[in-house]
């Protein structure tokens, strides 16, 4: 053997040695992602949540004032604390944290239409400005709000369309966050304006929780979800409007 | 008259024989898969299991099918002696009668059959392989004397001497041809079975054959194939049990898909008649995602109670009382497990499959098994694990009634096997083994393919292991002395031997060398 194979074997010698350790980790962890992509993958619209779940609801009885509360892990939180909106209620929480509006699209049918609530409660796209799934456009955002909006009107189901909530990098570093507000209030222009087109009630939470247009601290856990404070504040404005859609 | 010469010679077998039989599919009626006569195998010695012996059987595969569970008469009046038989069933309407001291076949028979699948109807498929699909059901007849019942490819039940393989009455019509009937019961002298997958264009039915008259009675639940691997388990009333495979649950017209159906023989009409009857409260989510209830039910006694456990793909564990499965609504169960596995609700490669088992220990603690294919769910915990399960495992739960209220407490999971296949308890051991099969159905590339060319070429070899049934924990495995894998098959044990049978139609011994 050579002194230069000698040498690149005793490299891949030591950068074995050295790996075993770390690439055993490395390839646990992608293990992981990967089980978690493909888990993604084949349950895109997230039906598995609350398929089970919704075939054990009966019918809603005569005069019962179901209300469906569809988005991501803003309302999939809200309820966990004390700050409950759901309690007592004929009012459903079919949260799904991290998804964005175009998987709840898919599950639109699933999760609400076929439980037949009288009225629907939508807050959704902050994960798609996020680019959870990758990049989408406030266009993007507002086409899959209306073909939801338009398939609950055509169910007969009224709508609520909630604008997205502010955020703020008061609990991280940098400004990653920053950079969302902009989009934040471009989409939620569309939405006002979509709703007043379209008859759909626009549950306005934004100024209630921001000041300028960052989030309040006290009002949030980690500068996105609201925290107790946070949800009773968006409570009252949900009840209002969910009251304003029931009477129409 | 018939019933109490039945009762008295059974009762002669078991006082003329020490050892343990396996003379039915789970051990017994109720398909507990305990082995209570178990003496030679002990948690102490299960160490030294050995290979005894294998024999490579004439049979051809079909499909994936090939050998079922053998079933064993310890004592057997041949004409060679008293010898202690396995009767295997091969797929290709074969049965085989082999002498366990040797592994050499005493006498083998083939049905011949002029059945032809129709055209334009579910034909030869993973699903419906043709052949015998059923394991047969041994009864004794007098000392040393063992009947074959068995129900072949063409509909015909045939009843024949153990000792011989010679026709103890002629054939008799059973049900229509290619109905894929699952593993025959005897109960006070009737044959029950049930079929699926609508094979041959046939309904999917329950059938009873009454031995006295050779009526027979039949039943449907509208839909959903009843599959339970070991076809159903009996209670002390005579009333077969079985989940329902994928339809619709609405008793109101007569449809009991994804359920549990209780289906009993009118004495005097000899008819087959429902009378009882569970829909799980999600029955439709699981019809929506092809989650069938296609295990056979364990029946069994505790605290005065006659209680089952059933399950499905979905993978839950339910407990039931058999005075009233499913309460006055016929959807409460005494308790519904939470989810085991099948977090991704996998149709094809992840749940419950095939049967369940139960055993009582000596301090009269009541356990509950299951065994389960894919990953362990990832909000379910038991108290004792042995590391990731990825491919399947056993799962064992106490049963335990706290406050008035029935739970099956988790007590632990087993190590990881490639796709966990049913167990069976003796003398305080759990008998498993991961088959080895390559169960998928759909792939990335193609789809919806669930075709044996695809899947045979991706199985790989069954291990069969030993542990402890207190605690789960590995006492002994076969490691690779098994060449090839499974599909819808199982375990028998007796007499201090462990058999499996594989795809290519080898049988193998398992045992303490003496």
């Amino acid at each position: 053997m050579g002194a230069p194979k000698f040498v690149i074997v005793l490299m891949a010698a030591g950068t074995a040695l050295w790996c075993q350790q770390p690439c055993s980790d490395r390839v646990q962890s992608l293990e992981r992602q990967l089980t978690a992509q493909a888990r993604e993958i084949r349950d895109w619209g997230g039906l598995i949540r609350y398929g089970s779940d919704n075939s054990e609801l009966r019918p809603p009885a005569a005069g019962e004032n179901r209300v469906v509360f569809l988005g991501d892990q803003i309302t999939e939180s809200w309820g966990r604390g004390n700050a409950n909106l759901f309690a007592g209620k004929s009012w459903l929480n079919r949260g799904v944290a991290g998804q964005t509006t175009d998987q709840m699209l898919i599950r639109f049918r699933q999760d609400v239409i076929d439980l037949h609530p009288k009225a629907v409660v939508i807050l959704a796209g902050v994960n798609d400005i996020a680019g959870l799934h990758g990049a989408a456009t406030e266009e993007m955002i507002l086409d899959n709000l209306m073909s939801i909006a338009e398939l609950a009107r055509a169910n007969g189901i009224r709508v609520v369309l909630a604008s997205l909530t502010p955020v703020c990098d008061c609990f991280t570093k940098g400004a990653a966050r920053q950079r969302w507000q902009e989009r934040i209030n471009e989409v939620n222009e569309l939405l006002e304006k979509y709703c007043a087109r379209s008859g759909a009630i626009y549950l306005n939470y934004f100024p209630a929780l921001a000041d300028g247009d960052n989030l309040k601290k006290e009002l949030t856990s980690d500068g996105v979800l609201p925290n107790e404070a946070g949800y009773r504040v968006m409570g009252v404005l949900a009840e209002k409007a969910v009251a304003e859609a029931l009477s129409r | 008259m018939r019933r109490i010469s039945t009762t008295l010679l059974i009762a002669m077998g078991c006082l003329a024989a020490w050892g343990a039989d396996w003379l039915t599919d789970g051990n017994n009626p109720q398909r507990t898969n305990w082995q209570k006569d178990e003496k030679i195998l002990t948690t102490a010695n299960v160490k030294n299991m050995k290979l005894l012996w294998k024999v490579k059987l004439d049979n051809e595969p079909r499909q994936m099918h090939s050998l079922f569970p053998p079933l064993i008469a310890e004592r057997v009046n041949t004409s060679s002696g008293v010898r202690q038989v396995a009767l295997e069933t091969g797929v290709s309407d074969n049965l085989y009668a082999i002498d366990v001291d040797t592994g050499k076949v005493l006498w083998q028979k083939h049905f011949t059959s002029s059945y032809t699948p129709p055209a334009n109807q579910r034909g030869a498929g993973i699903l419906c392989p043709g052949g015998i699909t059923a394991t047969p059901v041994l009864a004794p007849a007098g000392p040393g004397k063992y009947t074959v019942y068995t129900a072949s490819w063409d509909g015909s039940l045939h009843q024949l001497n153990l000792a011989d393989g010679e026709d103890v009455k002629p054939p008799a019509k059973f049900m229509p041809p290619n109905g894929k009937p699952y593993g025959l019961n005897l109960w006070n002298n009737v044959i029950y079975t049930h079929t699926a997958q609508g094979c041959g264009g046939n309904p999917n039915m329950v059938y009873t054959f009454d031995l006295a008259t050779g009526k027979v009675g039949s039943w449907g639940p509208a839909g959903g194939g009843m599959w339970g691997r070991e076809g159903p388990a009996i209670s002390s009333n005579g009333t077969m049990y079985t989940g329902t495979g994928d339809g619709n649950f609405n008793p109101e017209i007569g449809a009991f898909g994804n359920g549990i159906v209780g289906i009993k023989q009118n004495p005097q009409t000899k008819a087959a008649e429902l009378v009882d009857y569970y829909g799980p409260s999600n029955a439709a989510w699981l019809w929506k995602r092809d989650l069938d209830m296609q295990v056979t039910p364990a029946i069994f006694n505790y605290k005065g109670k006659e209680l089952m456990i059933d399950a499905g793909k979905e993978c839950r564990l339910y407990l039931l009382d058999t005075e009233s499965i499913g309460g006055d609504d016929h959807r409460t169960p005494l308790y519904r497990s939470p989810l085991i596995c099948n977090e991704d609700v996998n149709f094809a490669s992840a749940g419950i499959w095939g049967s369940l088992a139960t055993w009582e220990d000596a301090r009269g603690t009541r356990w509950a098994l299951t065994p389960f294919w894919g990953a362990r769910h990832s909000t379910f915990k038991a108290p004792v694990e042995y590391g990731e399960v990825k491919n399947g495992a056993i799962a064992a739960f106490k049963v335990e009634e706290k406050g008035g209220k029935w739970q099956l407490t988790p007590a632990w999971i087993s190590r990881d096997m490639n796709r966990a296949e049913p167990p069976v308890i003796a003398n305080g051991i759990v008998f498993a083994y991961g088959s080895g099969e390559d169960t998928d159905q759909a792939y990335p590339d193609v789809g919806l393919d669930d075709v044996a060319s695809r899947r045979i070429p991706g199985s790989t070899r069954a291990v069969l292991y030993a542990l402890d049934a207190e605690t789960g924990k590995e006492l002994w495995s076969s490691g690779d002395q098994i060449a090839t894998w499974n599909h819808w098959s199982g375990l028998s044990v007796a007499n201090g031997r462990v058999y499996i049978g594989t795809f290519d139609s080898v049988l193998y011994c398992f045992g303490i060398q003496k």
